[in-house]
């Protein structure tokens, strides 16, 4: 099984798409962290809603602003992984590859293990490298922010930022088996990409319905990333995290146990052509 | 048609094979035996069913009835008793366009597992591509896609190689150089199937060919049997210049096959010489020539495949 991960991880990591992925990450979520201090300053102070936009500031005030670091990177990551994952996947359906490799290990569900594998390990080595630049992007804006804006998190930062990157890691592995078996389920580099994307944004976007709000992977994301008592995502939505994190990782759990299951069942189960 | 043979000498038996993909039927109760140690000519015109075969043979498609064994093992149940002890190159050649050659063996080698670094550089240089081994396999012709295909089926020194048009792409170099990695193969004992539209390869590689039209064997034996037993059927005859059409023509008339050459001749399939002589007379063309046509496998499989009451109605369709 190992000679299978590690076949899976070099065939993944020798090729560009990762590194261009999360490079395309790193800088979107530099200039997000950038723009929030450089926009709200341009501002003029009698905008109306200027009080939410000194809440908003605060979002990347230290310390509490590395928590946000953190879920700006696991939030973002879910985004690049998934087309990272889909189009790793999927475009061996267009090379022919997948062929070639079930001629040499007939075991799908092997295979199937071993990518997921190799994929999450690549990915979460991405998100962790994601935090680590908007951590630096939290320090780098400290000097933008006016001297009233005020982090609402006291006391040593680096135990809950690392506890809210770990609490929103399992996320991303969570993705990684969606777009898995996305590519599986379609065969199209493009329309898994798209689909995931979609899904990665769409339901961020859902949040903002109450009723969906229990059954999404980003609201139980941010649930559980808020178990340090700090949410300064709430700046954005206005959602306060209101899943217990029982709750929360069990809904991820079904999240990611679906997909593998739809994902080994379309492997096993159809021709490969 | 196929005959029973013994399961120790046999490396492929298969039985009443049947698949259809919606409405079309692409097996229609195919039956084959593969010897061991032989190379085995498969051959079909298009869409007759020779990569559906193949590809059910890898456990790759699912079929709706009849078995397969493979080594003695039944597929696809116990296909991973076959892990390591089959290779194969299926319909193109597919390799990971952004890695190296080499890379792209040394993934394919960790996939199959237990093949040592040192056999991926004797396999680069076997096929020819040791001086292109850095290369992107992206920046490869199809021929080199081909090599390198060949190269991942032989990663574990497979007892039995399944090859689906592996010449397809190859220089004439590179096809000399497949027969000849064919035929040492063979000479060590490893089983060949070789799916190929280059029939005077097929038949000066293979000891045995089946022939496939429409999802079911139309012909199968030794070469040499199945080339002495069309013998004697097919005349080259030699009709006055700018008449072959019409010789052709009058001789279909007369219930003849007859398939003008690129020499000038004709090649015509005839039981009895005199039927040939007697209808081109009677239509005022006189040969200047008749001699029994050196019977070749390209003419066997036309002869066999255009006869095939199934092919009129199926040309144009193609298995997916």
């Amino acid at each position: 099984m190992s000679e299978l991960v590690t076949a899976e991880w070099r065939k993944a990591t020798l090729r560009i798409l990762p590194y261009g992925m999360f490079a395309l990450a790193a800088v979107y979520l530099a200039l997000t962290l950038l723009l929030i201090p450089i926009v709200t300053s341009i501002l003029p102070p009698d905008v109306e809603g200027v009080e939410d936009l000194t809440a908003f500031l605060a979002n990347v005030k230290a310390p509490g602003g590395y928590v946000f670091a953190a879920q700006q990177a696991v939030g973002q990551a879910a985004i690049f992984v998934t087309i990272f994952v889909a189009v790793a996947v999927a475009a061996e359906y267009g090379w022919g590859t997948m062929t070639a490799t079930f001629v040499l290990e007939p075991r799908r569900g092997r295979v199937l293990a071993a990518k997921l594998l190799a994929l999450c390990g690549i990915s979460l080595a991405g998100t962790t490298l994601l935090f680590v630049v908007g951590v630096v992007m939290v320090a780098a804006v400290q000097p933008l922010l006016p001297p009233e804006v005020t982090s609402e998190m006291h006391g040593a930062w680096p135990v809950p930022t690392l506890r809210a990157l770990g609490l929103g890691l399992p996320s991303i592995v969570v993705w990684v088996c969606v777009a898995c078996a996305l590519a599986v389920l379609t065969r199209n580099a493009g329309a898994a990409a798209g689909i995931g994307v979609g899904m990665a944004i769409g339901e961020g976007l859902l949040q903002l319905v109450p009723l969906l709000r229990p059954i999404l992977v980003s609201s139980n994301t941010q649930a559980l990333q808020s178990v340090t008592g700090v949410d300064p995502s709430a700046g954005f939505f206005g959602v306060a995290a209101e899943i217990p994190a029982w709750r929360a990782s069990l809904v991820l759990v079904v999240w990611a146990v679906a997909a593998v299951a739809l994902a080994a069942w379309c492997l096993r189960r159809r021709d490969v052509t | 048609m196929a005959k029973p043979t013994s399961a120790s000498d046999t490396a492929i038996v298969i039985r009443d094979l049947r698949k259809s993909f919606g409405h079309l039927e692409v097996l229609r109760g195919l039956d084959l035996d593969v010897r061991r140690g032989s190379i085995t000519g498969f051959l079909g015109p298009n869409g007759a069913g020779k990569t559906t075969t193949i590809r059910a043979m890898l456990g790759l498609v699912t079929t709706d009835a009849g078995s397969i064994r493979i080594l003695g093992r039944h597929v696809p149940d116990e296909l991973v008793d076959l892990r390591g002890r089959l290779g194969a190159v299926v319909d193109r050649p597919s390799v990971y366009p952004p890695l190296t050659g080499r890379a792209n063996l040394r993934v394919l080698a960790g996939i199959a597992g237990g093949v040592t670094a040192s056999r991926v550089d004797v396999l680069l240089e076997l096929v020819g591509l040791l001086p292109a081994a850095d290369r992107k396999a992206g920046t490869y012709s199809h021929g080199m896609r081909q090599r390198l295909a060949l190269a991942a089926a032989l990663l574990t020194e497979p007892e039995l190689l399944v090859l689906d048009e592996p010449a397809s792409g190859l220089d004439p170099a590179g096809q000399r150089d497949l027969r000849r990695i064919l035929t040492d193969l063979r000479d060590t004992g490893s089983t060949i199937l070789l799916s190929s539209h280059v029939l005077p390869d097929v038949q000066l590689l293979c000891d045995h060919i089946h022939i496939i039209d429409s999802g079911r064997l139309i012909a199968s034996g030794a070469t040499e049997d199945l080339l002495a037993g069309a013998h004697g059927t097919s005349w080259t005859v030699d009709v006055p210049a700018g008449s072959e059409t019409e010789a052709a023509r009058i001789l279909g008339a007369g219930g003849l096959h007859a398939i003008p050459t690129a020499s000038g001749t004709l090649t015509v399939d005839a039981a009895d010489p005199a039927h040939i002589t007697r209808v081109l007379g009677e239509a005022g063309i006189w040969l200047r020539g008749l001699s029994p046509g050196g019977t070749d496998l390209e003419s066997l499989f036309l002869h066999l495949t255009e006869a095939s009451p199934d092919t009129v109605s199926r040309r144009g369709e193609e298995s997916p």
